[in-house]
């Protein structure tokens, strides 16, 4: 009995010591590259992520390689040096056509991010239904509707912002409980229309209503707003985290005046 | 300190275990053996068991000093045809003729309790000084057909029961009999549990063992006598989790036991989140739990079984037990209705929803608001929470015996939880309420015919229905301030959740000669589930599905020879929803290598066609459901185990250490994608990842079965990982129920009237998923939006888990009643373990409010239970 009692005693003990994987921190390359069909490529952004819980802002990243594979030609961005960590196409050459693909890579010192989209076909024959929109701002629940309208034969996800038409127009509410800073964005839908009200514009003036065709990359980041699970893939990028997706998109103007 | 208190604990014990052998002066001049043994035992206190027309025919002639009781009756026997055994602490005398069994007829009968005439069953019948034997089976039956010539005592034995020794030469032969077992109320060094070191046949199986519910009362608890909690103390199921219900045994996940009430299945076994479980100890007669390897009778899951079997009622007397603690009160009544029918009736409620005492605001502060924070506003509407919160459950039998060949009884079980709450909160600008009424239980209900057909056969007979169901409604409310206009806003969703069972099964007993037994037999099971979700009135998820599952096993209970014993058999399935037959051939040996050594080993495969579905966030806390193989998405879980030990035995101590490894294939991961957010059924493709799981460690139980201080001291050593092809790159992560060690220290003491008991329970981290880093994309309207980047899966450990609980029972007479009042503590030094590590997403500046630009990520550690005394009272009339 003794003997058992040692052999046990032993074993707990060797075994009681493991080495534990300690995750360490690692920054990651963040890329939130988006490709808008038939516009010039501007909207790439290329950072570092920050450890988890210190809240700051990712540290941007103005000396990577950067470039877009369309047909098999390779194209090479450059730095903005106005905006740090972005980079553009400054020649006509790269077209952004629905239906193709594209790949970008990324070379930053030791790492090498890849991914690949393709441009989805997009929104057609998008309709208002009305030109104008009247805000009286000590209404206390909305009173005007308008329904926006659009042809979705490929049914593609949606997504829609509205927007000032330039950057100078007054905003309409004096709330702290609204994002001035930010636009007015739907949650993506595979639906073909959508009615706003008075209360979603928040800008006086000429507004733009745009639609966006969104791939599910983007659909799926959306999503995750809300929650996060332990096993969705959160990228489409190999070797990095972010996004690289495209978008096809139709738009609308209408106008936003004071109720008198 | 306390560490070296309980390292001490824990080497004493120990100690205790390396007494060597003693040595003795013999002297005596041609006297006869029984006065000599008589002498012996008087001299030096040592217990012999012998035949006296054998002893008293020889006369013996010894001088000896410093000699070993051992060498001493070797010598004496030397030239006479007696042998001897040490069984136990006695040194058992028979003649040494080793001839052909006896088959000249068999015993067969029912063991029942003197008291009340309960049937007991799983009773231990062993023939003293052999090992051979066999167990009552659920109605308290049993035949034993082979008999030694020299070893004709039957001693029958049962869990708090005085045991019954019964000499060959009374009993009857071929006839039913009926032994009656008094129970050993008054016996200081009760056994507590029964663990597989037994020599009958029965209980050299593996990974088996059966508890007392009577005696759970001794151990610490949260007030109530808790069976599950009490299950947790042993090695191989985790104990950490601090929910009764969480009952991890050997890695798998709960859903992977099977859990019977009187024949019905249940699906869910808790009360108050997981902090009670759902069964009434007061009127239960028996827990046998099977951590694995278990015999082809049982099916339909591929981790553990615990098989509760009920009281049925006293045939003798009317009894009326009542007890209370500072959160709920339970009531017994057993009465014979006439000199064949009995009559049990059980009830348990909390009254938290009338008075809400100071441990049920910890319990619920804990337990539901800690776990439920999940809206943008919680933490502080979580302030002004109103809950109203009761449990109850009731238990009721009636049995009906007409006579000795039968006995049929109902049983029927019914649980609910019922919490509802509300929350209230002003901000600047608005009023955020938010209201939840939430239901879930069991009902469970079971029509049992046990018959004998005649000394050879014995059937039963069991039609069962069980149904779990939930249910939530709740709403959120923003309530504009009037300056804003007095706008509301309101969210209304539910979710409707059950799961029904129906079975049928026959189970036939046939006894062979020579102590071998086939058991044969059939089942039924039908599953139906059923699972709507709402939010604003549209269907939000739904899931509808059923099920049936047709079983038949065939297995052999056989003991070749005095030290091997065996079980072998098969279960063969047909499951309605796949075209194939399944079949799962399992085997359980025994080896007996010498007194109070014996090894097991057992191999064996398994299969589950429902499974619970876990969601794999780490962010909320949203309910599980069940769902049924399809074997498709949803893949039948099939499983094999491979179990090997040895239990060694020594004066009141035993060690049972057992090694075992598991492999399932079709675990399966549930994981709420993009669908999620729209209307459809719940079972699509993309959102299950399918996989595999294996387990292996090993669990080492070291017991003090007999004085004063008893208890026992439990070792767990657990590696449990999955592997999903879609997850981690296909490698291999650590399953959530992965704890490497575990260790209990349970220390029950008898000091006169009181029952004192203290316990302490450790655990290494247990796993998770550490966040490491994050980072922002910008979306098409300028929103920041923050990610998180989650390391390698379950890498991560949590800090480890003690705690020690403390308990004294005052145990005394009011009149002819008895009564008992306790005061037990749980966690005594109030450390602060934690349950899981939870991510929190702020929208919203804690101060004021306000939306914030981009979202901040905090990590917080939701904790387990402090320090929580509890007043325990009972009587029993």
């Amino acid at each position: 009995m003794k003997t058992v009692l040692i052999i046990c005693s032993l074993f707990v003990f060797l075994i009681a010591c493991e080495d534990q994987k300690k995750e360490k921190f690692e920054e990651e390359l963040v890329v939130n590259a988006y490709l808008f069909a038939n516009s010039p490529v501007n909207w790439i952004y290329i950072n570092k992520s920050v450890k988890f819980g210190s809240n700051i802002a990712n540290e941007p990243v103005n000396n990577a390689k950067v470039s877009i594979t369309w047909n098999k030609e390779v194209f090479l961005l450059e730095n903005n040096p106005l905006i740090p960590g972005n980079y553009k196409y400054n020649f006509e050459d790269l077209k952004i056509i629905p239906g193709d693909e594209y790949v970008i890579d990324v070379v930053y010192e030791d790492k090498n991010v890849t991914g690949t989209t393709t441009v989805p076909y997009g929104p057609k024959n998008l309709v208002s239904s009305a030109d104008t929109i009247k805000i009286d701002v000590q209404r206390n629940s909305p009173s005007n509707q308008v329904l926006f309208q659009w042809d979705n034969s490929d049914f593609d996800y949606s997504t829609v912002v509205i927007r000032p038409e330039s950057e100078n127009q007054n905003y309409i509410w004096d709330d702290k409980f609204t994002n001035s800073n930010a636009y007015w964005l739907s949650i993506p839908s595979l639906s073909n229309y959508r009615v706003f009200t008075d209360f979603d514009i928040k800008y006086y003036g000429t507004n733009v209503l745009v639609v966006y065709s969104a791939n599910l990359e983007y659909v799926n980041m959306f999503n995750e707003f809300d929650q996060i699970d332990l096993f969705s893939k959160n990228t489409n990028l190999e070797n990095g985290v972010g996004i690289f997706t495209a978008f096809s998109t139709d738009s609308v103007q209408f106008f936003v005046a004071p109720q008198k | 300190m306390k560490y070296i208190i309980h390292i001490a604990l824990i080497f004493l014990s120990l100690g205790a275990f390396a007494q060597s052998d003693k040595l003795y002066d013999f002297d005596f001049e041609q006297s006869k053996l029984t006065d000599v043994l008589k002498s012996v035992h008087l001299k030096h206190n040592l217990n012999f068991s012998y035949n006296v027309s054998e002893t008293n025919k020889i006369k013996v002639s010894f001088t000896r000093k410093s000699c070993s009781v051992e060498t001493f009756l070797e010598t004496v026997f030397e030239k006479s045809k007696l042998t001897f055994k040490k069984v136990g602490t006695t040194y058992v005398i028979t003649s040494n003729i080793q001839g052909e069994p006896v088959l000249n007829g068999h015993v067969s009968g029912i063991i029942s309790d003197a008291k009340t005439g309960e049937r007991l069953p799983f009773a231990t019948i062993a023939e003293a000084h052999s090992s051979m034997g066999t167990l009552s089976n659920k109605d308290g039956y049993f035949v034993i057909n082979k008999f030694v010539p020299d070893t004709s005592t039957l001693v029958v034995s049962y869990l708090g029961f005085k045991p019954v020794k019964i000499k060959k030469s009374d009993l009857t032969f071929d006839k039913l009999i009926n032994i009656q077992l008094e129970p050993d109320v008054e016996v200081l060094d009760e056994v507590f549990i029964e663990s597989s070191s037994s020599k009958t046949m029965e209980l050299m199986e593996v990974s088996k063992f059966s508890l007392n519910p009577n005696k759970v009362n001794a151990l610490p608890s949260l007030g109530e006598k808790d069976l599950m909690r009490a299950i947790q103390y042993f090695p191989g199921i985790s104990a950490t989790d601090e929910t009764s219900a969480g009952m991890v045994i050997r890695g798998a996940s709960s859903d992977q036991n099977l859990i019977m009430f009187d024949g019905f299945t249940l699906y869910h076994v808790d009360h108050f989140y997981g902090i009670f479980s759902a069964f009434n100890s007061e009127a239960v007669k028996s827990v046998n739990i099977s951590k694995g390897g278990f015999e082809p009778k049982v099916g339909g899951r591929v981790s553990g079984v615990i098989d509760i079997i009920g009281k049925s009622g006293s045939d003798k007397k009317t009894s009326l037990a009542i007890n209370g603690n500072l959160l709920s009160a339970n009531f017994l009544l057993e009465t014979p209705l006439s000199d064949k029918l009995t009559f049990l009736f059980a009830g348990r409620r909390a009254y938290t929803d009338i008075i809400q005492s100071s441990l049920f605001t910890e319990l619920f502060n804990k337990v539901v608001v800690s776990t439920a924070k999940n809206g943008l506003f919680d933490d502080a509407v979580s302030e002004t929470l109103e809950p109203s919160f009761y449990y109850y459950d009731i238990n009721s039998k009636v049995t009906y015996k007409p006579n000795k060949n039968n006995v049929v009884s109902i049983s029927y079980y019914t649980g609910e939880d019922k919490l509802s709450f509300q929350g209230i909160q002003g901000f600047e600008a608005f009023d955020y309420k938010t209201s939840e009424n939430t239901n879930w239980g069991n009902d469970g209900i079971s029509l049992k015919w046990g018959r004998y057909w005649n000394d050879k056969v014995y059937s039963n007979v069991t039609t069962a229905y069980s149904q779990y169901g939930s249910s939530i409604n709740y709403s959120y409310e923003f309530k504009l301030i009037e300056e804003l206009g007095g706008d509301k806003f309101e969210y209304l969703g539910s979710q409707i959740n059950k799961v029904q069972d129906w079975s049928l099964k026959m189970d036939n007993e046939i006894y062979l000669t020579g102590n071998s037994q086939l058991d044969i037999g059939l089942s039924y099971n039908k599953n139906l589930i059923d699972l709507e979700s709402t939010f604003d009135d549209n269907l939000y998820q739904e899931y509808h599905e059923r099920g049936s599952l047709l079983s038949f096993y065939a297995q052999h209970k056989v003991q070749p020879t005095e030290k091997l014993t065996m079980t072998y058999g098969a279960r063969l399935n047909k499951y309605d929803k796949v075209d194939t037959l399944f079949l799962e051939p399992r085997l359980n040996v025994g080896y007996k290598v010498s007194e109070g050594i014996n090894t097991k080993f057992s191999a064996g495969m398994f299969s589950q066609t429902i499974n619970r579905a876990i969601r794999g966030e780490i962010y909320s806390s949203t309910p599980d459901f069940w769902v049924l193989a399809d074997g498709k998405q949803i893949p039948i879980i099939s499983s094999y185990h491979l179990i090997g030990g040895a239990t060694f035995t020594k004066k009141e101590y035993t060690l049972d250490i057992e090694g075992y490894y598991k492999h399932n294939d079709g675990i399966l991961e549930y994981v709420p994608r993009l669908t999620n957010f729209e209307p459809g059924n719940i079972v699509s493709p993309e959102l299950y990842f399918q996989g595999v799981n294996e387990s292996y460690g090993v669990d080492v139980l070291l017991h003090r079965q007999k004085g004063i201080h008893t208890g026992w001291i439990s070792y767990s050593y657990l590696k449990s990982f999955n592997q999903f092809d879609e997850l981690n790159k296909g490698i291999a992560f650590p399953s959530p129920q992965d704890q490497r060690h575990e260790v209990n220290v349970i220390n029950l003491f008898k000091v006169k009237r009181f029952d004192l008991s203290v316990s302490w329970v450790f655990g290494s981290g247990k796993a998770y998923t550490e966040p490491y880093s994050e980072y922002t994309v910008t979306l098409l309207d300028g929103t920041k939006k923050k990610e998180v980047i989650l390391g390698q899966i379950n890498s991560s450990r949590l800090p480890v888990y003690h705690r020690l609980d403390l308990s004294a029972v005052y145990n005394f007479n009011i009149g002819k009643a008895k009564a008992n009042f306790g005061l037990t503590i749980f966690n005594a030094y109030n450390r602060e373990n934690i349950k899981y590590r939870k991510i929190s997403r702020v929208d919203f500046n804690k101060n004021t409010y306000y939306l914030l630009e981009s979202p901040l990520y905090l990590t917080s550690d939701v904790t387990l239970l402090g320090f929580t005394p509890n007043i325990t009272f009972g009587i029993r009339l």
